[in-house]
């Protein structure tokens, strides 16, 4: 079963936040502000593994869908396979198969880092089929 | 009596078009690219004395209706109501798979999953129990190997079962967890209420709709009952507010998550990992493929390897030693024609007209086209090829940042590939369908006007011809420039028009980076052979007919005194009005005949080369030393290479063909938009041929 309110409020992220600015090239690396600041999928490093927390609420409804559908549910692990050459898109595994989407897409996507690249392939979800 | 509908629907490269090939032996296209097949494609099987419709639907993630193949599949399901639901499942991924498994089992038709690619799967050490995931789902589930025919005969007799009502096979019911269920039940119940509501639109199925705030499910239901929805949405919007105030998140992002939860709570019961497997090839294949440095030399190196593939391979098999001296395929096209011309010579004398009708009308027009036909094969096994190995995702995957410079975006590729990007010898008409996998309306726009751009199949004879006449010691260079002239006039249109009619924020992208797998030869060829088949029946029938009603137009008025054939054609209507249009285009260097072929090529742009060898055939008085076309004009003093150039830039870029515009029509839902197109590229075109001419006739 889902516990209610797993759903946070994105503290900083989407369009209004300090991530605002983004390089074509390359990605922000600011380590001062991991404590603080809520992960995206934008923040993490080629070869990082993460849990994913949710969509950020104010995403429009469309994209929400298209994520979702892909996908990126909360509690789903993700692992940043490569960037393309010019920096953007991202490549991500998660759910089993490989996905591509552009840094402002992740940037919808709050996560939390996991240290150790574990080697867990099936997503991790609370709710079972009873 | 008609025993109902099979439907194929499942994920893209889930192996729907396999499945659907092998169970109805019908010619379809296996492709890799997400959602290829946009448009459903139907059969006839044949079962033990039985004949029935299958239906292979666009490949789709979910049916949120999010783009165009969604919708379509969607649709089709809920208006036709099919009597079974095949649904392909990627063994290999199939938490996703099932997530619209789900989905599809919430219509509440009868279905069967093939769970599909199932070596796959243990090739990567998932171990699938799918007699425990047909108990679970209440479905059969029978594992398949489509593509190579294993599991079609129970696949088929596990859907005829049903459609024969001898199994039952409806879904089990799903359950999104305590709180959602009793706000489906409810709502299920109000909407059972209403009469206009009943129909074959399943009641549950609307009420996890509305809840997920689906708007196509909310119109249908506004459409179909619109006095008694007031109260009824009311009630929905009580139960959406319920439950996002009781779990804190927003109602369609949790009946999404409980699909998903459900789908994986199966896959945790029916699949055991072997984490032993080793590491599949796929990655190590993208860490080359897509590497950000070595990728785009990849992607260099395929373009050149498609220029050389197919000029080697049609039409240079002297390269090969043992073929020394050995005609290639695309010489053996072209002296077949100029047999039959030398077989209707007799003729010539007894039935002037008649003659002229068969060897400038059709001989010269059509055969000048079909010679080609080995060139297109070739380029279009290639491409077919690299489609069916999921290299084209890649190619989007690398090329997607560069692209939105330019208002663009990576799904643009494949529509510039299919017009011909890669090299020359696609179709704007299928590539302009393909933007259909673009949700995204401003970036599929631009794409479509600037995809006429590309060197397709058509424009290929007129760049062979004039290269073999004015450049036969750099073919593949001057190949080369044409291409990287193509893709430059279209990015920059695309820039100028993103910039001013066509402005907006740009899309999201979001798109799988499909497995790698062996082209299958057999799928690749049929598609191939679909494509040349295509652009050989254009040439019997769309380009015969424009070529004759050209060739009378060449031909009458006729001078009733004996004069010299450059005079008869000069007298002609075409060559009255190509005449008027000299002073014009006289600035691109183009004469009178030129202006005749251009005309025609408004119609198709094969016609150019063929309105061109019948100008110039007309005057050719001397029977007894025939030239080809590019053999007589390399000899005329009135042609050079800059002339030529000019002229294969015009032929690029301006106004799409009629087939062409009637497809930006139907696609961009307006006139406006393909008018528009018709006049901008031959503005384009013309300032560029200008250009090239003057610039260069100053350089020689």
């Amino acid at each position: 079963m889902l516990a209610p309110g797993r759903i946070e409020g994105a503290v900083c992220f989407g369009t209004e936040g300090g991530s605002q600015v983004r390089p074509s090239i390359g990605h922000v690396r600011d380590g001062t502000r991991r404590q603080v600041i809520k992960h995206t999928l934008f923040d993490l490093k080629t070869g990082d593994t993460a849990k994913i927390l949710g969509i950020g609420t104010d995403t429009p409804l469309s994209l929400r869908r298209r994520l979702l559908d892909m996908g990126i549910t909360k509690g789903a692990e993700l692992r940043v396979e490569r960037h393309a050459p010019l920096g953007d898109p991202v490549e991500i595994f998660v759910k089993g198969y490989f996905l591509a989407l552009r840094m402002s897409e992740a940037r919808t996507i709050e996560v939390e880092q996991i240290k150790s690249s574990s080697e867990s392939l099936l997503a991790a979800s609370e709710s079972s089929l009873d | 009596m008609s025993p109902g509908k099979i439907v194929i629907a499942g994920n893209p490269n889930a192996g729907k078009t396999c499945l659907f090939n092998a169970l109805t032996g019908s010619a379809q296209q296996v492709s890799n690219y997400p959602g290829v097949t946009v448009e459903f494609k139907s059969s006839v099987m044949r079962w033990q004395g039985h004949r029935v419709t299958v239906v292979d639907l666009p490949g789709t993630y979910s049916l949120t209706a999010y783009s165009q193949e969604e919708l379509v599949a969607r649709n089709y399901i809920l208006d036709e109501h099919p009597a079974v639901i095949v649904n392909v499942v990627d063994a290999s991924n199939l938490e996703r798979n099932l997530y619209l498994s789900i989905q599809l089992m919430e219509i509440g038709i009868p279905m069967v999953i093939a769970l599909n690619m199932v070596d796959t799967a243990e090739r990567r050490g998932y171990k699938i129990d799918a007699e425990t995931l047909s108990r679970l789902l209440g479905v059969p589930v029978i594992p398949t190997i489509a593509c190579r025919g294993k599991g079609i005969d129970e696949i088929a007799a596990a859907s005829m079962a049903i459609l024969l009502d001898k199994e039952q096979a409806r879904p089990a019911p799903l359950s999104y967890g305590h709180g959602v269920d009793d706000e489906v039940l409810a709502l299920t119940e109000e909407i059972r209420k209403i009469p206009a509501l009943n129909t074959h639109l399943s009641p549950a199925w609307l009420a996890v709709k509305v809840l997920e705030k689906d708007e196509r499910a909310v119109e249908e239901i506004k459409k179909r009952a619109p006095e008694e929805t007031a109260e009824l949405f009311l009630k929905i919007e009580d139960a959406v507010r319920r439950i996002e105030r009781h779990f804190n998140a927003d109602a369609s992002t949790l009946v999404a998550e409980h699909r998903y939860g459900i789908a994986s709570g199966l896959v945790k019961r029916c699949v055991t990992f072997n984490a032993k497997a080793r590491r599949d090839i796929t990655e190590q294949l993208d860490l080359i493929i897509c590497n950000r440095i070595i990728g785009p030399i990849i992607l260099l190196l395929v373009v050149a390897a498609l220029f050389f593939w197919v000029f080697k391979v049609s039409d240079e098999w002297k390269w090969i030693p043992w073929f020394g001296g050995f005609q290639s395929p695309t010489h053996f096209m072209e002296s077949l024609f100029l047999s039959l011309a030398a077989l209707i010579a007799p003729l010539k004398n007894s039935m002037p007209m008649l003659h002229s009708l068969l060897n400038d009308g059709i001989i010269g027009g059509v055969g000048g086209v079909m010679s080609f036909v080995p060139l297109i094969f070739f380029m279009f096994l290639f491409v077919a090829a690299l489609e069916d190995s999921g290299y084209i995702a890649r190619v989007a995957f690398i090329l997607d940042r560069p692209l939105r410079i330019f208002g663009l975006q990576g799904k643009s590729i494949l529509a510039f590939i299919v017009a011909g990007g890669l090299g020359a010898g696609g179709c704007a008409v299928p590539g302009i369908m393909s933007t259909r996998t673009m949700r995204e309306d401003r970036d599929r726009l631009v794409t479509m006007l600037v995809t006429p751009f590309m060197n397709c199949g058509a424009k290929m004879p007129v760049y062979a011809m004039l290269i073999a006449a004015f450049f036969p010691n750099n073919r593949t260079l001057v190949m080369m420039i044409l291409w990287a002239l193509s893709w430059l006039t279209a990015l920059a249109a695309a820039w100028i028009l993103r910039r001013t009619l066509v402005r907006g924020e740009q899309m999201p992208f979001v798109m799988e980076l499909p497995p790698y797998h062996m082209p299958v030869l057999r799928g690749v060829l049929r598609h191939t052979w679909e494509r040349t088949w295509m652009y050989m029946k254009k040439a019997g029938t769309v380009i015969l007919a424009i070529n004759l009603v050209l060739w009378a137009l060449m031909y009458f008025p006729h001078p009733a005194e004996e004069t010299n054939p450059e005079e008869k054609l000069a007298y002609s209507y075409a060559g009255r009005a190509g005449k008027a249009l000299e002073p014009i285009s006289r600035a691109a260097g183009f004469d009178w005949r030129t202006n005749i072929a251009l005309i025609g090529g408004f119609a198709a742009k094969e016609v150019v080369l063929g309105v061109l060898g019948t100008a110039y055939s007309l005057e050719n008085t001397d029977e007894e030393n025939y030239l080809s076309l590019s053999e007589q004009l390399a000899k005329r003093s009135d042609w050079n290479p800059v002339r030529a150039f000019a002229l294969m830039v015009f032929v690029m870029l301006y106004a799409p063909c009629l087939v062409t515009i009637a497809v930006i029509r139907r696609e961009s839902g307006s006139w406006k938009w393909a008018l528009f197109s018709t006049v901008y590229s031959t503005a384009f075109a013309f300032i560029l041929a200008i250009a090239f001419y003057r610039i260069g006739s100053l350089l020689i």
